[in-house]
């Protein structure tokens, strides 16, 4: 397949808007409707600011929002991935425009000139079709297809290449086929970092950005929006800010609130004309709401003439589906009404309904608009639309002599109705503050709020109140109390779609720290990282320094062959068998007991005749028994904390340390860390390996290393933020407990320049890591290691591809073995992780047991390391619970618990004897802010867990900050079995 | 590309020449006789060092076609008052009329005498910047030379808003009249101020982005985050008009904080006047006989001619010589046994105060900062690092050091080039790959090429050709109204020179007189193209009120606009698109534009002209007819004053020089002889071979780029560091004003130093603008300055729509630029229209508030505040040119002043 996509190097653009005009000129666009654009943003505060130049326009999206709302399918998508306009089918609607999370929509409604008068050239390529109808960029699909007619290549032939690309002075623009791997766009995604723009809302933009290096391929760094950085915190950013949508205006919302009012009340009075047939006249009123707010739609869509286009796409779009409705409803409402048939009434009332939930998901599905895209938006029309429609309905009924008596009841029914609506758009704002809407939208949201609380709550309910205890004064009191509902439904949805619409800007802040850190670092002298071979190379091509750079620590030895790697392992292991049988009395012994003697080994398949060693071998020879070294050469030990049993004693030779050293700078560098990062380690230091393994593999590749260890996390939070550190060394558990601190500091470390996370030390799920990502704003690396092999620095994820971690198989062997037959399984199954040391000099490790239940992969990486890949391990067989005979890992909880709606990430499994069998109870945590039921939410958690896991466990919901916080290695598994006894 | 032409569609091969940067070839897509599209040349790809492409400005050139305020008949005044509240009353005339206008009253002045009783011209001529106007205006050169004597002194910008320092000094050190970085190879750039990616046309924004990509590291060091400091490595805010001391203070590290092995010796021994031995009046001790400078040689110990064969001269130390001195006017110093030391070591001395501690307060910037640059620059600089270019082995130092203006003019513009180009000599990083390289010649001869323009000189350096300050030749009598040459002797006397010398002079002229220089009358006739000094030059108020007195102008028009606002006559001639013109590009010139191609570009017309418009040719050609000059205009054709010489060995195209050509058998014959001369003779293709092509080029060989392999073949030096030439010419100069009574050039003949002396401009602005305007300096706290907008200069665009459109794409067009923390101190919010106040004047518009700028500094990119040209009028944006003030006491040496004045800014009304 094609896939027609636009890359835009930031490190190169200058921000000269050549782009722009040429864009203007070649698509004859009108003054203003800038197709493609580029954004002048400054971040940061003097002196220390950061200004970058942002390519902008269609995204070309894979799943184009723009296309799903179209209710007219003139928004397509062609196989080759381009988003087109056909300008014969569109409305004008302009739902596209508020539907794109880019802004790249334009609805011209008549000619503009650069002057007040045609130009020649204006008029010469004036295009009619174009008014009235929402235009945007077309890739320059004439140039591709006719390059692609002509056997041409778009992106490399100027005469098939969007103009943008062809005019770009800086060689910032390229364009191509993501989908070829060998293209010129793959080509800069492979080589670069890369991001997408709002990559968070899902519509896999074909438009990226490259800046730096990365030896991986398209990285997916998507950020949240900005917006909430944008007023009051410590950083400052210009030209990306939300703007208010312009095109649903008064209009717009008159549908919207004609609707609500007229399907409520419609709803209403068809159920009540069963019985109170005197009611038709009232139903044929909401009738008229309803039209009366299609027929402002009609006045405000760009070509009205074309208006049942709109019911081309109903598949798809909530426009058209809304058009149906509407279609079926009027006829059959009218006929219930004229025929006070009760079935035909009931049918009638219920497709009202329908019709309001099709407008409530109109608004949903405006992704470019963050209060409306949200699910609260759902409840919040339809519930303010029955409201809306009950307060009429009850402000009418009260005028009627016949019906006044049965006012009272309906009276409670919008008590209960307005309460509702008052609970959801509570709820609706909290939810949307919590997602991150524009400042300005919670802004004008928040200036109503009060109004809407005093006009559409109190007053009407405590008018009702006062109307059933003063009966004879009721009437008034019910028609004032329903127009006070009506009304301020009607106000509240003007104000959303009116004035609370902003977009949600552009979002790069993240971006601009990783592009200016990276700048700055540049050519640094004496960094191994950029190395250069230029000394008296020959001029004449077009360029005549010849530079190699590189985001691998040690290329040759991270990309070497497969072979290359197995020879070496050969080698190395032999060289391992004999010093560890000549110089460990232990391995003597077991190699003797075994009868195996490193004599026999010949080819690495001969491993599996050596014996496994165990952490209690460690134990059983504490504290140096396993050196394989005189004490003299020995000139560090770590151990761990012995909680369950004596410590497993490791020690290092020099020769050991600076390995570690150098795998743990290989592993930085996978991770995406370059020197001159600043990183911060929140490790912990002393005998545990995290700290300083962390340590001077970060100095080894040069990086600027803060060594704060573990706890003081208020402090933390204040250095990061001070020091602007560009990658974060902790425990996953960790790293959420100073996002959770930063959080009440009122410090938002997603607008730090925090870029990468390096994360180990203990299991984690998927849903643990996008939960981290999104609080910390990085993207989070898993790092694997062992103490008893070396420490950290084991395997890495590479960051371009994160698909497995990198095991530096130059240093180590990796097996993958049946945990209970403790047989070797093939490459691919999944099995206990076993590994041997292959240059470990003071400790050689011999087919270690890990406990960790994973399984490899050898094929090649697209990062272009070599070494093999070692899924991530989310559990260890000695972690592995069994509850009423199900084997559950605590991994396992956690995927379900984070993330989890109303839920905090932190959570503990204590275990208990429940009799004769184990109990595992689930504490968790509410997250900051729930006011839902409790109860109701430890049912949820019951039924996840049940339904996922397969095990029934008691969940216990505890407040905030109940659960103990992570200081460095977290407390997951709480065991009472032993103290039951 | 649309898969099938609409209708008649065709594609026209052009160039834009709207800045120095260009030329940029370009297609023009015209369909039905109308320009539509611009697009880039892709046909050039492979010749142009960005690839063919165009930038933003050639964008705007359909909308400055077809533009409706163009004006498009002649048209003469018929109000006789002239004056920015007169209206000027102009009507359409037919061209037989207007020529006649003009002709007659040129024939009038020639009846009368080409200069008037005070020896200036009678007739004098204005163009825009940078020469742009030329790759325009045909062959109107030919008729001013045919004409005589012009007075070109005029500024319009020139001399105070162009690279003043670097086009004299750059041309007197290294034939570097523009400078630039060897972008290709350099690794490690320190940017004061230069705005490449603003002003760098295409060549230096592709070059510096190919460059980031490959890790050149850019420190652009100025007080606001301009685009070019967006995209550097590291922006240092640095306090206004200091760079001096930055530069002085990381000359200091070089040459007191490191061993003097990092430094490049050989270079600095044998390239340049480091060693000659400098006697006790600070001239260079001579030999006796040869009165060649002498310099100490280390193995023999004894004092030598510094281009004796062999020698290994000694940088340091004193020694006890005989010799002479030759000081002003050939005066001799005879010493006998004087103990002396080299260059060098004065220099060493010179700068022994000027540590990054002493600089720290004056720039505001941290020592540590300065110190870390230096250093960064020193490791980048790979001294004894040798490449390959076409075979020859040069020094590879890929480290430079650029100036922006305002660094570049007016005080400090000598400090600060001195030390730009004598740092480059510390580490051997001058015209070798890599390092600073100078990219036109334009003072010295011939102007087209730079190698050629190196001639042996006097003491080992190259020929420069000074004014004449001896009391003979002195010329004592200014032949134009900026007295140039009398006041200005490095400013040279080439066609160019008229234009750098203190051009304010001139217009200050006009309302002051000049103890001891001849009363400046207005010229009788003036001609105005491509140009705008009523906003463009500074106190824009004083120009519109010299320029209302001049009795007869004619301005070739483009709209109406501030200056043709005077005008007697309005002349239209042909836009970019529509005009026809051979232009030569390629080989090396202005900023970045050093090509591995030379050759020859045709402006084809793509449209015909609109209105009554007028090929240039055809207007010059006219003149020259109707002045009795045809003869001598053609003559001046076929000498090449069109661009290319119309005759050469094999060849021979010149015009009969009697006759009355059209526009087309010039440029024809101009074609067949660039066919030829591009190959020798072989081929003489014309202008049907250019219009089916567009341009015609040969190889340029890239170490022609570099004028160290030319230095070594004449055996020659760089004069630096020590300026002995300066010194004694500054000397005689001080003689013959003296001698003539002119004591109000002292300050500047102060500037005449054998090493710059470090100067407080900070101070000298405020002092002086205090004194001028009796003002109290302290209710002045901000610095104003401006900055280049790529989309806007030199392009004579303020009028298109689409320029105008992209340009507020850019932040800051438009608006006074602000510190957010500066602004919320004084209450000023985003969006507020404020003042802008100078001692002299004011400007207003609204206030954009950012972090990007030191709390100290307002900026106004641009120059703005018309109140005359169409749809620019409408801007209501901000110019900081009304504001500065043109003073004596601010005008260096080199007739030069900068762009930065001090301002208060005072709210007007709340934002709406």
């Amino acid at each position: 397949m094609t896939r027609w996509a636009m890359v835009a190097d930031l490190e190169r653009c200058v921000g000269c808007q050549t782009c722009t005009a040429a864009c203007r000129h070649a698509n004859a666009t009108s003054p203003a409707v800038q197709w493609r654009k580029v954004l002048d943003i400054e971040a940061g505060t003097y002196p220390n600011v950061s200004r970058i130049f942002v390519p902008v326009g269609c995204q070309h999206c894979a799943d184009p929002p723009c296309m799903h709302v179209c209710p007219t399918t003139a928004t397509r998508q062609r196989t080759d991935g381009i988003v087109t306009v056909d300008y014969d089918l569109c409305i004008g609607c302009a739902y596209c425009e508020v539907a794109c999370p880019y802004q790249a929509r334009f609805l011209v409604h008549e000619p503009h000139y650069g002057y007040d008068a045609a130009m020649p050239n204006e008029v010469e390529r004036a295009d009619p079709a174009r008014f009235g109808v929402a235009q945007k960029c077309t890739f320059c699909s004439d140039r591709v297809d006719f390059g692609i007619e002509n056997g041409l290549a778009p992106g490399v032939d100027p005469r098939a290449t969007p103009a943008c690309v062809n005019s770009c002075i800086a060689d910032a623009l390229h364009f191509g086929d993501v989908d070829d791997p060998n293209s010129n766009v793959s080509r800069l995604l492979r080589e670069q970092r890369s991001f997408r723009m709002h990559a968070e809302l899902k519509t896999d933009p074909g438009f990226h950005y490259v800046f730096g290096k990365a030896n991986g391929q398209n990285s997916e760094a998507s950020r949240p929006a900005i917006d909430a950085a944008l007023a009051g915190s410590q950083l400052r950013a210009r030209g990306v800010e939300p703007t208010q949508q312009q095109h649903w205006d008064w209009k717009a919302a008159g549908n919207f609130i004609c609707g609500g009012i007229g399907s409520g009340l419609f709803a209403f009075t068809a159920v009540a004309s069963l019985h109170y047939g005197e009611l038709a006249l009232l139903g044929w009123a909401a009738l008229g709401f309803i039209a009366l707010g299609l027929f402002l739609v009609l006045l405000k869509i760009g070509r009205p003439l074309r208006s049942i286009y709109v019911l081309r796409q109903p598949q798809r779009s909530w426009m058209a589906r809304e058009a149906w409705i509407a279609a079926a409803f009027f006829p059959l409402a009218g006929l219930a009404l004229w025929s006070q048939v009760p079935a035909l009434l009931i049918v009638s009332a219920v497709v009202a309904v329908l019709f309001l939930c099709s407008q409530a998901a109109i608004l949903k599905e405006s992704k470019g608009i963050p209060a409306w895209r949200i699910v609260w938006i759902l409840p919040l029309m339809i519930a303010t639309g029955v409201a809306e429609g009950s307060g009429l309905f009850l402000a009418t009924i009260a005028q009627l002599s016949t019906l006044l008596p049965l006012a009272w009841a309906f009276a409670m029914v919008t008590i209960v109705l307005v309460l509702l609506r008052g609970w959801i758009w509570r709820s609706y704002l909290v939810a949307l503050a919590a997602e991150g809407a524009p400042t300005r939208t919670l802004a004008v949201l928040y200036e109503y709020r009060p109004w809407f609380f005093a006009v559409g709550l109190a007053l009407p309910l405590a008018l009702i109140i006062i109307g059933l205890v003063v009966i004879p004064a009721a009437a008034p009191l019910y028609v004032a109390a329903g127009l006070c509902v009506t009304a301020a439904g009607a106000v509240l949805k003007f104000i959303l779609v009116t004035r609370a619409g902003f977009n949600q800007g552009f979002a790069l802040t993240i971006h601009l720290c990783a592009v200016q850190a990276l700048q700055a670092r540049r050519s640094s002298p004496g960094g191994q990282f950029r190395k250069r071979k230029d000394e008296g190379v020959v001029m004449g091509t077009q360029t005549a320094t010849k530079t190699s750079e590189t985001f691998m620590f040690n290329p040759d030895l991270e990309t070497m062959s497969r072979q290359g790697l197995t020879a070496l392992q050969t080698a190395r292991l032999k060289q391992t068998l004999d010093r560890a049988y000549t110089n460990v009395p232990h391995y003597r012994k077991k190699f003797d007991a075994a009868g195996v003697s490193p004599a026999a080994f010949k080819s690495l398949p001969d491993i599996v005749h050596f014996p496994f060693t165990l952490k209690n071998d460690l134990r059983d020879n504490y504290p140096f028994g396993m050196f394989a070294v005189p004490h003299e050469q020995i000139l560090r030990i770590h151990a761990s904390s012995g909680t369950t049993g004596k410590p497993t004693v490791v020690g290092y030779t020099k020769g050991d340390l600076s390995t570690w050293a150098d795998l743990m700078a290989r592993c930085f560098a996978c991770a995406g860390t370059v020197p001159g990062d600043i990183v911060h380690n929140a490790y912990g230091y002393g005998l545990f390996t995290g700290g300083l393994g962390a340590h001077y593999g970060a100095e080894r590749l040069g990086c600027v290393v803060v060594p704060v260890s573990g706890g003081g996390t208020e402090r933390q939070v204040t250095l990061l933020t001070d020091f602007k550190a560009s990658v974060l060394c902790a425990t996953p558990s960790y790293a959420l407990n100073i996002a959770e601190v930063a959080q009440k500091m009122g410090v938002d470390l997603k607008q730090s320049c925090l870029r990468i996370g390096l994360f180990g030390a203990e299991p984690w799920s998927d849903a643990m890591r996008r939960d981290i990502e999104f609080r910390l704003g990085l993207k989070a690396v898993d790092v694997y290691g062992l103490s008893e092999i070396m420490g950290p620095g084991v395997a890495c994820e590479c960051h371009g591809v994160q698909s497995g971690l990198h095991g530096w198989e130059d240093h180590f062997l990796f097996e993958i073995i049946d945990p209970e037959t403790l047989q070797p399984l093939p490459m691919g199954a999944t099995g206990e992780l076993v590994v041997t040391t292959l240059t470990k000099e003071a400790q050689p490790m011999i087919r270690y047991r890990t406990r960790d239940i994973t399984r490899l992969s050898s094929a090649p990486c697209a990062c272009g390391r070599t070494h093999v890949r070692i899924l991530r391990v989310t559990g260890r067989n000695d972690d592995m619970l069994i509850i009423r005979g199900v084997n559950v890992y605590p991994s396992q909880v956690e995927a379900v618990l984070v993330g989890f709606p109303g839920l905090a990430p932190h959570y503990q499994i204590v275990l208990t004897r429940d009799g004769a069998l184990d109990a595992m109870t689930v504490e968790v945590e509410l997250a900051p802010g729930f006011t839902g039921d409790r109860f109701g939410k430890a049912d949820e958690v019951i039924h996840h867990i049940k339904s996922l896991i397969g095990v029934t466990c008691k969940v216990v919901v505890k407040a905030e900050g109940e659960i103990p916080r992570s200081q460095g290695k977290a407390v997951r598994v709480v065991d009472r079995r032993h103290k039951a006894n | 590309m649309p898969s099938q032409p609409p209708h008649n569609e065709r594609v026209v091969s052009t160039y834009c020449y709207q800045c120095v940067a260009g030329p940029d070839l370009l297609k023009v897509r015209v369909e039905d006789g109308i320009a539509t599209e611009v697009t880039p040349n892709f046909d050039a790809a492979t010749i142009h060092p960005a690839g063919g492409k165009a930038c933003v400005k050639a964008f705007g050139l359909v909308q400055k076609a077809y533009n409706p305020n163009r004006i498009l008949y002649p048209m003469k005044r018929t109000n006789p008052n002239k004056g920015r509240g007169d209206d000027p009353g102009f009507v359409r005339i037919s061209w037989e009329e207007a020529l006649s206008l003009v002709a007659d009253k040129l024939n009038a002045v020639r009846a009368a005498g080409l200069t008037d009783e005070t020896g200036y011209p009678r007739v004098a001529a204005s163009f825009g910047g940078g020469g742009t106007p030329t790759a325009y205006m045909g062959t109107l050169p030919a008729f001013l030379a045919a004409w005589g004597p012009i007075d070109m002194s005029f500024g319009s910008g020139q001399g105070v808003k162009c690279y003043h320092s670097e086009h004299l000094y750059g041309e007197l050190w290294h034939r570097g009249f523009t400078v630039s970085p060897d972008t290709p190879l350099c690794e490690y750039l320190v940017s004061f101020g230069a705005n490449v990616e603003a002003s760098g046309g295409v060549c230096g924004v592709k070059r510096h982005a190919d460059a980031r990509k490959r890790g050149m590291k850019r420190v652009q060091i100025e007080p606001h985050l301009s685009v070019t400091g967006a995209c550097s490595a590291e922006w240092i805010p640095i306090k206004p008009k200091t760079d001096s001391a930055f530069l002085f203070a990381m000359i200091h590290v070089f040459l007191h904080e490191y061993p003097r092995d990092r430094l490049d010796l050989p270079f600095l021994k044998h390239r340049t006047s480091s060693p000659y031995l400098v006697g006790p009046n600070g001239l260079f001790m001579r030999d006796s006989s040869t009165r060649k400078p002498l310099v100490m040689d280390g193995p023999t110990g004894r004092a030598v001619p510094f281009d004796t064969a062999g020698i290994d001269p000694k940088l340091e130390g004193s020694f006890v010589v005989d010799g002479v001195e030759a000081g002003p006017d050939n005066e001799i110093i005879s010493h006998h046994a004087v103990t002396v030391s080299p260059a060098f070591v004065h220099l060493v001395a010179h700068v022994k105060e000027h540590a990054p501690e002493w600089a720290e307060p004056i720039c505001d910037v941290p020592a540590a900062t300065i110190r870390r640059i230096a250093n960064e620059f020193l490791d980048h600089a790979r001294v004894g690092g040798t490449i390959q270019i076409e075979g020859v082995t040069l020094p590879l130092r890929p480290v430079s050091i650029s100036l922006g203006k305002t660094v570049n003019n007016g005080w400090g513009g000598y400090e600060c080039c001195w030390a730009r180009t004598l740092i480059g000599c510390l580490v051997g990083a001058l015209e070798v790959p890599g390092s600073t390289l100078g990219t036109t010649v334009r003072l010295n001869r011939p102007a087209d090429n730079r190698w050629s323009s190196v001639k042996p000189g006097p003491d080992g350096f190259m020929q420069y050709p000074m004014n004449p300050t001896s009391k003979s030749e002195w010329i004592s009598r200014p032949p134009v109204r900026s007295a140039h040459r009398t006041l200005v002797p490095l400013v040279a006397d080439s066609a160019w020179s008229q234009a750098l010398g203190p051009t304010h002079l001139a217009w200050m002229m006009q309302s002051e007189d000049f103890d001891k220089l001849p009363v400046a009358s207005p010229p009788d006739v003036w001609f105005v193209y491509r140009t705008n000094p009523a906003i463009s030059f500074w106190d824009t108020k004083a120009i519109g009120n010299a320029m209302a007195k001049f009795p007869f102008i004619v301005c070739f028009a483009y709209t109406r606009d501030e200056t043709n606002h005077m005008a007697d006559v309005l002349l239209p001639d042909c836009t970019d698109l529509e005009g026809l013109q051979l232009l030569r590009i390629g080989g090396t010139k202005y900023v970045e534009q050093f090509w591995d191609y030379q050759g020859f570009a045709l402006r084809a017309p793509a449209v015909p002209p609109q209105g009554e418009a007028k090929d240039f040719t055809w207007i010059a050609t006219e003149l020259a007819y109707r002045t009795g000059l045809i003869e001598a205009y053609n003559s001046s054709i076929n000498r090449g004053a069109a661009g290319v010489r119309l005759s050469g060995k094999n060849y021979d195209f010149s015009l009969a020089p009697e006759k009355k050509h059209d526009v087309e058998t010039i440029w024809d014959a101009s074609c067949r002889a660039a066919s030829a001369e591009i190959t020798d003779g072989a081929e003489s293709q014309g202008l049907t071979w250019f219009h089916e092509h567009g341009f015609r080029v040969k190889p340029f060989p890239r170490l022609q780029w570099y004028l160290y392999p030319k230095l070594v073949q004449e055996g020659l030096r760089f004069e630096q560091p020590y300026q002995e030439q300066l010194y004694r010419v500054g000397k005689e100069l001080g003689r013959r004003l003296h001698e003539q009574g002119i004591n109000w050039w002292d300050k500047q003949l102060d500037e005449y130093q054998p090493l710059p002396k470090w100067h407080d401009l900070n101070t000298l602005w405020e002092v002086a603008l205090a004194k001028h305007f009796s003002v109290c300096i302290a209710d002045y706290p901000f610095w104003l300055i401006t900055a280049r907008s790529m989309q806007y200069s030199w392009g004579g665009n303020v009028g298109i729509q689409l320029i105008k459109e992209v340009a507020d794409n850019v932040a800051g067009h438009g608006n006074v630029v602000m510190n957010h923390a500066a602004a919320e101190r004084l209450g000023i919010t985003d969006g507020e229209l404020v003042e802008v106040r100078s001692p002299l004047n004011d400007t207003k518009g609204r206030v954009i508030l950012c972090e990007g700028i030191r709390p100290d500094t307002l900026l106004m990119i641009g120059q703005f505040d018309h109140w005359a040209t169409p749809f620019a009028k409408d801007f209501h944006a901000p110019s900081m040119n009304a504001l500065v003030p043109m003073l004596l006491d601010l005008t260096d040496a080199t007739g030069s002043s900068a762009d930065l004045v001090k301002v208060k800014i005072t709210r007007l009304e709340t934002a709406a």
